[in-house]
């Protein structure tokens, strides 16, 4: 539906986004993600072709903004930024407006409108101006703006900036209703929001797509590791040998935090639950764990992760991801450290038999 | 162009920006109108007419300045640009209304010659032709406005430099008048003028380069052709000067007389302005 090749927008000596390259299927929900000053607002000006760009093409359902404009804005509908309104308007009047802005034909126009208020909650305050509206039902005005006319692709620009959670919740809703028949990209910095609504993210950082995926698969690809935290009994002599013992290697922290008692934190992928082995081991050498919790890694540890400045060793495996053949086979994108983390985990029990054999030897002496 | 037309007409008698316009044209051309005719009794509605020509200089600044200033203010443009409409035809919607105001006072105006009927003996094909000229000239004063208000955000900016450019055109026909026309002053005018033109093009532009040698090479030619031919310069820069000076030429249709010349210098004016304004929001997309 929407096709974006190697699109870059330059602002003097600044680049705002650099070649980005996507391809939009129909019928789903994309979510833009990114922090501030990404380049979010600029690709989505640029696919509706509120900004011309410096390089590279648009093509919305096969029409290309800039060669053919009148044909490609027929089934855009934008959301942007500054809902755009005009404060000495009523809600009747600025959307009988648009609707004639897009060739809505006259018949139609009628109930089109009351459809739109109907939806967004807008009727009974049809004949107020907008100046009169407060933040959230302005949002909501420029929401009916964007629909006008059943568009096939709906690009909203933070839909929910400034709403409050009641109405949050509301136009995710409704967002998430019009993905069941129209291509809808929106964009935010919250993260709670995409992962919720989204059918696939798109993470961008300094005007780079980084990330490509389902918010599952993002979440998976990213954090096969998690973190495992535990307190034990003992010394950290003792607590060293187990967990060198279980195969962790050096990727631990070790910390006396109160009299005869340790702090343990150390990194296990996914797949295998160290904690039972950790228990067990443990309990062996007569250290019990007075407390024990794995730290379920979020994809909010994914965006900031990607959009950190230091996410350079990243960037290699999320370009590739980008190409989207990867979704099959996940595995093969493991890192190294994951590649690691799974011969230990093949070794751990020879390990694991060798070190309480010698246990009992000592006790046996 | 329907569409934008009518909501900016609409707006512009939602606000009082239009009735603001209307007024000024009202009240100045009443008074000269009561004063010249109903007073001491002119026939000449053209009088009424040239005397209120300089209200421009204050109505068409309250008319134009939120025309496009304001659409990019509330961020409205990109309501308009992301539409199926043709930037031409946007701009054509928007000059459209304003026209549609001017031709409001413009109507009243035609009124008042019949009045005059009542009196005495009225030449009324003198009086429409100077009710004519005094549309167009309104209508080039507004593109000017118009295109002036397509290169700001700001409603007082826009006011500010459309004012300024009318009353600098207003002033050309007295500043002339000190210009001697030798061919020297003639020449420093154009140099002047070039040198201008090349500034103006290096803050559009952010070009040096191609603002400095396109400055150098065309003043060297300036110079090239006062060396060789120096009476071709005699009288130049006052031919040029009231070129830009739009109230002189409302002169020749105030006085009654139908000039295709004017006519076609209007139509010409309001042609490039317009065409300016499209290439400045053009240009914008792609800054």
């Amino acid at each position: 539906m929407i096709e974006v090749k190697n699109l870059m927008k330059k602002y003097g000596d600044h680049i705002a986004v650099k070649h980005l390259d996507f391809c939009l299927e129909k019928g789903k929900i994309y979510g833009f993600l990114g922090p501030n000053g990404a380049g979010k607002s600029t690709t989505m000006n640029m696919i509706t072709g509120c900004i011309a760009p410096t390089q590279g093409e648009v093509r919305i359902g096969g029409a290309d903004i800039v060669e053919q404009p009148q044909t490609a804005k027929r089934m855009l509908g934008y959301l942007p930024e500054i809902p755009p309104l005009y404060p000495d308007m009523t809600i009747r009047e600025y959307l009988d407006f648009v609707m004639e802005l897009k060739e809505v034909k006259k018949a139609e126009r009628k109930e089109m409108g009351d459809r739109l208020m109907e939806r967004l909650g807008l009727t009974e305050l049809s004949h107020r101006l907008i100046k009169n509206l407060s933040k959230g039902y302005r949002q909501r005005v420029g929401l009916a703006q964007a629909l006008v006319g059943d568009p096939e692709v709906i690009i909203l620009d933070e839909p929910t900036v400034g709403l409050d959670p009641r109405q949050m919740v509301e136009i995710r809703s409704l967002i998430q209703e019009l993905g069941e028949n129209h291509t809808v990209i929106l964009s935010s910095h919250i993260l709670s929001e995409v992962q919720e609504v989204c059918d696939e993210i798109l993470i961008i950082s300094k005007g780079e797509l980084v990330a490509w995926g389902t918010p599952k698969e993002l979440e998976e690809r990213f954090h096969s590791v998690n973190s495992i935290h535990a307190t034990i009994k003992g010394t950290e002599n003792g607590a060293e040998k187990i967990l060198k013992a279980i195969g962790i290697g050096n990727q631990f922290t070790i910390q006396e935090r109160e009299e005869g008692y340790v702090e343990v934190e150390f990194e296990a992928t996914e797949e295998q639950d160290l904690r039972e082995t950790l228990f067990y081991a443990c309990a062996m050498s007569k250290m019990p764990i007075i407390a024990l919790s794995q730290t379920q890694v979020s994809l909010e540890q994914v965006f900031m992760e990607l959009t950190s400045e230091h996410r350079e060793e990243n960037l290699e495996t999320a370009k590739e991801e980008t190409e989207r053949d990867d979704l099959e086979q996940p595995e093969e994108e493991a890192s190294e450290s994951d590649v690691d983390a799974l011969k230990k985990e093949t070794d751990i029990k020879p390990q694991l038999a060798h070190y309480l054999l010698e246990e009992e030897k000592e006790e046996e002496v | 162009m329907k569409a934008v037309y009518k909501r900016e007409l609409k707006s512009y008698f939602t606000s009082v920006t239009g009735f603001l316009f209307l007024a000024f044209l009202m009240v100045v051309v009443g008074i000269y109108f009561t004063t010249y005719h109903l007073y001491y009794g002119y026939p000449y509605f053209s009088y009424t007419l040239s005397s209120s020509a300089f209200i421009y200089l204050l109505a068409v600044p309250v008319l134009t300045m939120r025309v496009l200033a304001e659409e990019r203010h509330q961020r409205t443009d990109q309501l308009l640009f992301t539409s199926p409409k043709s930037l031409t035809s946007i701009v054509m919607g928007k000059y459209g209304a304003l026209l549609s105001v001017l031709l409001i006072a413009v109507g009243i105006f035609c009124g008042y010659p019949l009045i005059l009927t009542q009196f005495g003996e009225v030449n009324l094909a003198m009086a429409y032709t100077a009710i004519l000229g005094f549309f167009l000239l309104g209508a080039a004063c507004i593109s000017v406005g118009m295109f002036l208000s397509s290169l700001t955000e700001s409603q007082v900016i826009a006011a500010i430099l459309t004012f300024l450019t009318l009353f600098f055109s207003y002033m050309l026909s007295t500043l002339e008048s000190f210009l001697s026309p030798s061919a020297l002053t003639s020449f420093l005018g154009l140099a002047g003028i070039l040198f201008l033109l090349f500034l103006l093009y290096f803050f559009l532009a952010k070009n040096l380069v191609i603002a400095l040698l396109g400055l150098i090479v065309s003043e060297f030619l300036l110079c090239l052709l006062y060396a060789v031919k120096s009476t071709l310069f005699e009288g130049l820069l006052a031919k040029l000067l009231s070129a830009l000076n739009l109230f002189v030429h409302f002169g020749n249709l105030a006085n009654g007389i139908l000039d295709g010349a004017e006519i076609l210098y209007f139509l010409s004016v309001i042609l490039f302005f317009v065409f300016l304004t499209i290439r400045s929001l053009d240009q914008r997309r792609f800054s």
